[in-house]
């Protein structure tokens, strides 16, 4: 006797895989690149990583009436690339996401065209062999390419955007934007700065502009290496001037050395980037960001990039060689979105 | 793999990745036929201009009805909805509501 499936989705006949990728392309079921065809049996290879049933909802974004089940998110990862021992990576994300405080509708509806900077913390990281090395943000790991790209087809395909992304430009990282931090140093790692323990397995989603390179090859001394960074996060143009957001901050291995060497740690670096990642009010107004005549006051008047030190979202990775760094604004202000991170369940029969 | 009649493999079943808007299983209010005598709520989205454009509307509307009262309410985040309670207050007080997305 044949078990009755408790996959709901319906089934698609297709003579071969190769006719089934070119099918998914025709409907608009893809990000552009093709698509790994998802069939029941590897649901079900999915399903045994989470503790979850298949119709479990997930998280909602109710502006849109849509709800991601276990068993969509399941399909649209298998079709990323993802392998079953991501899954509760993705299980995880997309809990963020649709977590109240992240704000989903917003981010994912702007014109801003804001990406899912997703940063994974703790055990898994290296159990599932991410990157948080050379190359960073660039292609070539399964784990960080495909989980970053699930979120984008779980938007795609259950959230929405076909109807609701307005975005003028975009930016790469809406295709992915999925990294581990390299929790080989002596700094404190972004999730244990957010009050998990060490060896929990977290990740954490922030809605955010394309990485913007910083780099300072010269300076030896730390204070000089971070002010180049906090000219470049104090950039007219940005969301983060508002100062209400949180701003993303990826800190090379060579860049962390000098740092670390020289007394400072993330705390640290976070309220040296608070006091100096700010400019005058006259500038703004200057540019036309803000009208009106200029007055004596807004020249001493400071315009923030983020709210308190703690809203530098700040991780260590890349290659052992080069001194780039990378500033990744936020969007618009927190208290409309928010970076969430969640802990990753990992049941006994996943990863 | 679906197995044909003679038992070799023909095909493949695949599985649609696609969730449409769940039926939220609420109706429109009954549609108004006239507005004198009314009382109208504003939703501001609490983005730039948008308190200029629903004031230009609002005018306008005041030009050619005479409504009962007006209630103004401004969204504290442009992201995120009202509570369920001014929600619920907006739904008792107001006959219609005029809403709109200003930039």
């Amino acid at each position: 006797m044949i078990p009755i499936s408790h996959i709901s989705s319906n089934r698609i006949e297709i003579n071969n895989p190769l006719e089934a990728i070119e099918t998914y392309y025709q409907k608009g079921w893809t990000d552009g690149l093709p698509v790994v065809p998802p069939t029941e049996e590897k649901v079900e290879a999915f399903l045994q990583t989470v503790n979850l049933e298949s119709d479990f909802a997930l998280g909602a974004i109710p502006e849109r009436n849509r709800v991601f089940t276990v068993e969509k998110v399941a399909i649209n990862a298998i079709m990323a690339g993802c392998l079953p021992e991501y899954f509760p990576v993705v299980i995880a994300a997309v809990q963020a996401i649709t977590d109240p405080a992240f704000g989903l509708h917003g981010p994912t509806a702007s014109t801003a065209g804001t990406a899912f900077f997703v940063v994974v913390n703790g055990p898994i990281a290296n159990k599932i062999g991410m990157n948080s090395g050379q190359n960073l943000l660039g292609p070539g790991n399964r784990a960080n390419a495909t989980i970053g790209r699930a979120l984008r087809l779980v938007m795609m395909n259950i959230g929405g955007s076909g109807e609701f992304d307005r975005s003028t430009l975009g930016n790469p990282g809406k295709y992915s934007f999925c990294i581990a931090e390299d929790e080989t140093t002596e700094w404190m790692p972004l999730h244990v700065q957010r009050g998990f323990r060490q060896e929990d397995s977290v990740v954490t989603v922030f809605a955010a502009e394309a990485p913007n390179q910083v780099h300072n090859h010269s300076a030896l001394d730390a204070e000089r290496l971070l002010l180049t960074i906090a000219d470049r996060m104090r950039a007219l143009g940005s969301m983060n001037l508002g100062g209400h957001q949180e701003y993303g901050l990826i800190i090379c291995k060579e860049h962390y050395n000098t740092l670390q060497q020289q007394g400072f740690d993330k705390a640290r670096v976070q309220q040296f980037l608070f006091e100096q990642a700010r400019r005058p009010v006259a500038d703004l107004k200057r540019f036309g960001m803000i009208e009106g005549e200029i007055t004596s006051k807004d020249e001493e008047k400071e315009a923030l990039v983020v709210p308190s030190p703690e809203h530098i979202l700040l991780v260590v990775g890349g290659g052992e060689a080069g001194r780039f760094s990378a500033c990744i604004p936020g969007w618009y202000a927190s208290h409309a979105c928010q970076s969430v991170s969640k802990k990753i369940d990992v049941s006994p029969g996943g990863s | 793999m679906k197995p044909s009649k003679e038992g070799i493999m023909m095909s493949y079943l695949f599985l649609d990745p696609t969730d449409g808007p769940k039926d939220s299983g609420e109706v429109l209010a009954p549609r108004l036929t006239e507005l004198d005598g009314k009382v109208l709520g504003v939703i501001d989205n609490s983005k730039q201009n948008a308190d200029f454009i629903l004031q230009y509307v609002t005018e306008k509307l005041q030009s050619k009805y005479t409504f009962k009262n007006i209630i103004y309410k401004k969204k504290s985040s442009l992201s995120q909805a009202l509570s369920d309670e001014e929600v619920e207050a907006l739904a008792k007080e107001c006959d219609v509501i005029l809403a709109g997305v200003g930039d």
